[in-house]
């Protein structure tokens, strides 16, 4: 009974959906979350034979039957959220396409758009870090560091960074990074908001001066996860698994009337 | 044995492989631009029964031999009270009091069933024969019918369809039914909004096309994605197919225009090949929401009168409600077939234990 299995694996496909849209929801409030949505692809079809001999490619009509579905791909979608204001000179969020880069333990490039930085003190020197403590890096690939004194942090809308020392003169302690890829949906999320490049999302293209995206301090960066769309697809993922499981339902029901001809 | 046992079985047989599909259709509700699966079922060839023996002869199956035809466009519908149309069928010749038929393409009369575009399709349909048994060839003239069943073109009769029943029949049956071919119900799907640049669908008919270790096949699924070069890829990686060659879009923002041109910064860079099948009987699912053509069938593109919209996908085509019903009644046909079986088991019973008991 072929239907049997064809229903289980819609049930377990509907699963990964309810999981998906549940991580969405449970991220809702989470800064620069960007929603994911599972895509469904049909199963591989079995040729039914027909015992008079026809050859396959002789038919002229088609006799398939299909296995079921399962997930294709996770997708993520980088559309962007809405700004919320913070009021606070260390949240910074990026208005337009783009990601900040910062320093993993290990020394590697880790990427987020995740702009709620603290700063991390030692010694009297601060540095510019994630929640997380990874430095955020400017354009020369350096973390950025605050000596002791340094007041009235800055960032422009492109990202120069400026600071007043205790003499009260202005220094500029270098650009914010940001990067770009031409398939940011292929970057590998890690957890904790942050991205790791792949062979998918191709390597990494450094913004240029004149681009679109801008730079706003005192703002962070909302999800971009819609409520009612994730509770329509919800709802659809649950209805869909429960009529998957009707359907189970109907093919054990048919099994136990098979059963049942010999009484 | 008692005939009507198998007859319940095929029945039993066939309702199980309904609910095959069905289930498939079910399962993939949510399935990104999937087309429903319809099961055609067909009966066995209706075959004549014979009194073995007695001499009382059968009149009141030949007599009145009026033929009623009727004719729309290029179909045929003939019935008679008091013969039978002979059609060739996989398991045998079937006779029924009453045919359709159209001309196929070489000229022989043929039965038919209704294709996407609502035109009678012949290529699987039975040989309509003549009284002597052999398939009937009319060319592509004109042709009659005259009450007496002859079919006459050019002023020549060609052949006579009516088949009288052999003098010791008394009726027709058929001993059960046989799933016959599954068509897939290109209907369009409920439009999704994503508003992700790269969800395309296609409102109206046709395809996209998609360039696969296999070869070319088609999808009306369109969540696509760029790969590290930008060039758009499904998401098996997959090349979509634009007019010139592989998309590239160079990781640059694009608009889709409403025929596929895709747009970079006012300018067409290449445009998304939709075609238009018009012999969608001749695609084959392949899984993974594509189609295929078998070798050696040709697929003939018609101008794609739709239009492709960005930020949508199309969802699947099943309605819940048709598929519920269908699985309920699957069911239930599988249960009276079930107790048909049961009441002939029960007839057995008695003639081995209980006749001849004293």
């Amino acid at each position: 009974m072929r239907a049997l299995w064809t229903a289980a694996s819609g049930m377990k496909s509907q699963q990964l959906n309810i999981d998906t849209v549940s991580n969405n929801l449970a991220n809702v409030n989470t800064t620069a979350y960007k929603k994911q949505r599972v895509e469904f692809k049909d199963l591989l079809y079995a040729n039914l034979r027909r015992n008079n001999g026809e050859l396959e490619a002789e038919r002229p009509v088609n006799l398939q039957v299909g296995h079921g579905v399962m997930p294709g791909s996770t997708a993520r979608f980088f559309t962007n959220g809405g700004l919320e204001s913070t009021e606070n000179p260390l949240d910074l969020a990026i208005d337009g396409e783009g990601f900040f880069v910062v320093q993993g333990n290990a020394g590697e490039q880790l990427y987020t758009r995740d702009g709620s930085f603290k700063l991390s003190v030692q010694d009297g020197v601060s540095t510019i870090v994630t929640s997380d403590g990874y430095p955020l890096l400017n354009n020369e690939n350096t973390p950025i560091v605050l000596e002791p004194g340094m007041e009235n942090f800055t960032v422009s809308e492109l990202g120069v960074i400026t600071v007043e020392n205790e003499a009260g003169e202005i220094l500029e302690l270098g650009t914010v990074e940001l990067v770009n890829f031409i398939n940011p949906a292929g970057l590998e999320a890690t957890g904790r908001n942050l991205y790791r490049e792949t062979a998918a999302s191709g390597e990494l293209i450094p913004m240029e001066e004149e681009r679109d995206t801008n730079i706003r301090q005192g703002f962070l960066e909302t999800s971009n996860v819609q409520m009612v769309d994730e509770m329509v697809r919800m709802i659809t993922a649950q209805r869909a698994y429960e009529i998957s499981s009707k359907t189970i339902q109907t093919a054990d029901e048919m099994l136990g009337m098979a059963n049942n001809l010999r009484r | 044995m008692f005939r009507g046992l198998y007859t319940a079985t095929s029945a039993m047989q066939t309702s199980q492989k309904k609910l095959d599909i069905t289930s498939n259709n079910m399962s993939n509700m949510n399935t990104t631009g999937f087309k429903k699966d319809v099961v055609v079922t067909e009966a066995f060839p209706e075959v004549f029964l014979h009194k073995l023996n007695g001499d009382i002869r059968t009149n009141r199956l030949n007599n009145q031999l009026e033929v009623n035809v009727t004719r729309s466009g290029q179909e045929v519908y003939l019935s008679a009270e008091g013969g039978f149309f002979a059609s060739e069928t996989i398991n045998g010749t079937s006779y029924n009091r009453s045919t359709a038929f159209t001309v196929d393409e070489e000229g022989f009369l043929r039965t038919f069933l209704r294709d996407a575009n609502g035109l009678p399709d012949t290529t699987a349909g039975n040989y309509i024969l003549n009284r002597q048994g052999d398939r009937v060839f009319v060319g592509d003239g004109e042709f009659d019918i005259t009450p007496q069943g002859q079919v006459v073109s050019n002023g020549e009769t060609v052949a006579n369809l009516m088949s009288n029943a052999p003098r010791t029949a008394i009726g027709t049956m058929n001993s059960g039914v046989r799933l016959d071919r599954i068509h897939t119900n290109f209907n369009q799907g409920t439009m999704e909004e994503t508003t992700n640049p790269l969800d395309f669908a296609i409102e109206g008919r046709g395809f996209f096309a998609v360039e696969t270790p296999q070869g070319t096949m088609f999808t009306r699924d369109g969540s696509f994605t760029l790969n590290s070069n930008g060039d758009i890829i499904d998401s098996e990686g997959n090349f979509l197919l634009g007019e010139q060659g592989i998309i590239n879009t160079n990781g640059n923002d694009f608009i889709l225009g409403d025929n596929g041109e895709i747009i970079v910064d006012g300018e067409v860079i290449n445009t998304v090949q939709i075609f238009n099948i018009a012999n969608l009987q001749d695609l084959r699912k392949h899984g993974m929401g594509m189609y295929y053509v078998n070798e050696g069938v040709e697929i003939e593109v018609l101008p794609f009168e739709g239009r492709v919209v960005q930020g949508f996908l199309e969802g699947s085509n099943i309605n819940t409600i048709e598929e519920m019903v269908e699985m309920i009644s699957i069911l239930r046909l599988y249960e009276s077939n079930q107790k048909v079986i049961q009441a002939y088991d029960d007839i057995l019973q008695k003639a081995v234990n209980d006749i001849g008991r004293l």
